[in-house]
């Protein structure tokens, strides 16, 4: 129970040093906040920019064009393999005739103006996938080119590849991004805890002649920079959440101007824990790193 | 309690501190050690208490061997220990309260027995007046009997003092020594550095060093 009741006792010293240094407190929320608010507004956008292209996916097809001379038995059996495939959400068979009719409605001409002989379109399945995963349509691809009487199988989402993997290369940036911030944080935090065991110097010297253990001695600078982190955690998740507001705020003012719908995602409740936690973590692993190398070289 | 064989302390530069030192200490004794400055006063309560290693020989301490001891052990075997030092080190941004729970937080102690224990040790050295007070205020006798009180908070076994009396006037250095003697008289090892020979009690153990070397032991 003492062991509790001192860990309480220190995290109430390091609350009253942060206080008593307030102006050092929040600069240092502020830089840890700031340091976070970089990649995390990074990944926001790609967040955004990721569902964007998954409605796109969502919204794409599969086209299939039968050869002309396709028989009604080859039909029904690429009908019936469809109908069996489980990343296949819905299709549909439009008839050559219907395309070639809709194709004239919408062009303007018909049979005798055209110049055509025959109608030039071919049979299709167009096939709505409930997937999005690139790999699982390229499987569907393949095995529909293997089907006899399939002329031409076409998946519209060429660029949406070209999106994703730009985005997948963005995450990327915003990893590397992310450790070198961390990285930074480290030594400011680092720094600024090494200055405060300074000017507790005597303190500190005067508790190891008297019997402290380094854990005693480390307890109340890894509560302050527990503090830090936290505070900083706080600052980046609360900026980022006005940031989302505002900028959908802004996104309902383009709406009622242009019509479009669009709404900023947000960032799930556990992602802005994430963002505080890591910050906490960061900010005691830095500390501890820094008060250890303070106390041994006392 | 406290044996020393053939212990010598050299610092870095081949600085020879301690030569060739062998007494022992009784539990219950009040000892004075004293010398010249420069005579290894400091060294030898530095070696007691573990804040620095012997170079040679063994030193035991209840039944503990303090040259061979782990390094994780010492701030334990110096929570045994009640220290006095001759620049005070009192910490001046907390006030007398604070400055005697200090030892006592180390400790482990509740708060609840904090309180009482911190005033026990103040009304012990007569501060309980100034239990609020900040070191600053006091006066130089006053600020060595709360250094006093902070090594009596965790009510050691042994207490060691180096040049307790060095910056203070004969009233006060007497108020001081008074204190050891009723300290003693409780049963408490006390071991005291000092040069100043006005002061010491020739009822009591002596430890003459010179250069080094211890030259003299009188026994009581």
């Amino acid at each position: 129970m003492n062991y509790f009741i001192s860990h309480y006792q220190m995290f109430l010293k390091a609350l009253q040093r942060s206080h008593a240094s307030l102006l050092t407190t929040l600069m240092m929320f502020l830089v840890i906040g700031v340091t976070f608010i970089l990649p995390s507004i990074s990944f926001l956008i790609v967040q955004n920019l990721k569902s964007i292209s998954e409605n796109i996916q969502h919204e794409s097809q599969v086209s299939i064009f039968l050869k002309k001379d396709t028989s009604t038995d080859a039909k029904n059996k690429i009908e019936r393999e469809l109908k069996n495939r489980s990343e296949i959400n819905s299709y549909h068979f439009v008839k050559k005739e219907e395309a070639w009719s809709k194709l004239q409605k919408s062009m303007g001409f018909n049979d005798s103006n055209n110049g055509l002989s025959e109608n030039p379109l071919p049979d299709a399945f167009f096939i709505s996938p409930n997937t999005v995963n690139p790999n699982q349509i390229g499987e569907l691809k393949s095995f529909l080119d293997t089907l006899d009487g399939i002329d031409q199988v076409v998946v519209d989402t060429g660029w949406v590849k070209k999106l994703n993997s730009v985005l997948h290369l963005a995450n990327k940036a915003i990893l590397l991004a992310s450790v070198l911030l961390a990285s930074m944080l480290t030594v400011v935090i680092g720094n600024t805890m090494r200055l405060q065991m300074a000017s507790h110097h005597e303190e500190i010297e005067l508790s190891k002649l008297i019997g402290a253990t380094s854990q005693f001695i480390r307890r109340p600078f890894l509560y302050s920079g527990f503090i830090y982190g936290l505070g900083g955690g706080l600052t980046a998740a609360i900026t980022l959440k006005l940031i989302v507001i505002f900028l959908n705020h802004s996104v309902i003012e383009v709406e009622a101007l242009y019509g479009a719908q669009f709404i900023i995602i947000d960032l799930k409740p556990l992602e802005y824990l994430s963002i505080i936690g890591s910050s906490a973590l960061i900010a005691v692993a830095a500390s501890f790193i820094s008060i250890n190398q303070s106390i041994r070289k006392l | 309690m406290i044996k020393f064989d053939q212990v010598h302390k050299r610092y870095p530069g081949n600085l020879e501190a301690l030569q060739n030192i062998t007494f022992e200490i009784n539990a219950g004794e009040l000892v004075f050690v004293t010398g010249p400055s420069g005579a290894g006063k400091s060294t030898l309560l530095k070696l007691i208490t573990a804040i620095e290693p012997p170079s040679h020989g063994t030193i035991i301490f209840e039944n503990q061997n303090l040259s061979q001891i782990k390094s994780d052990s010492i701030p334990y075997i110096r929570r045994k220990f009640g220290l006095v030092f001759q620049d005070h080190k009192l910490l001046y941004d907390r006030n007398c309260y604070e400055n005697i729970a200090l030892p006592l937080e180390i400790n482990d102690v509740s708060s609840n027995d904090i309180k009482g224990r911190v005033r026990a040790a103040l009304d012990k050295v007569g501060l309980l007046s100034r239990e609020k007070s900040m070191p600053i205020s006091l006066s130089g006798g006053e600020q060595q009997r709360l250094a006093i009180a902070r090594a009596i908070a965790c009510r050691p076994s042994i207490l060691l003092a180096d040049e307790p009396t060095g910056n203070l006037d004969k009233k006060y250095a007497d108020e001081i020594m008074n204190l050891f003697y009723s300290f003693q008289e409780l049963g408490v090892t006390v071991i005291i550095a000092t040069h100043e020979m006005p002061l010491i009690s020739r009822k009591h153990k002596q430890l003459f060093l010179q250069a080094g070397n211890l030259i003299k032991i009188t026994e009581q």
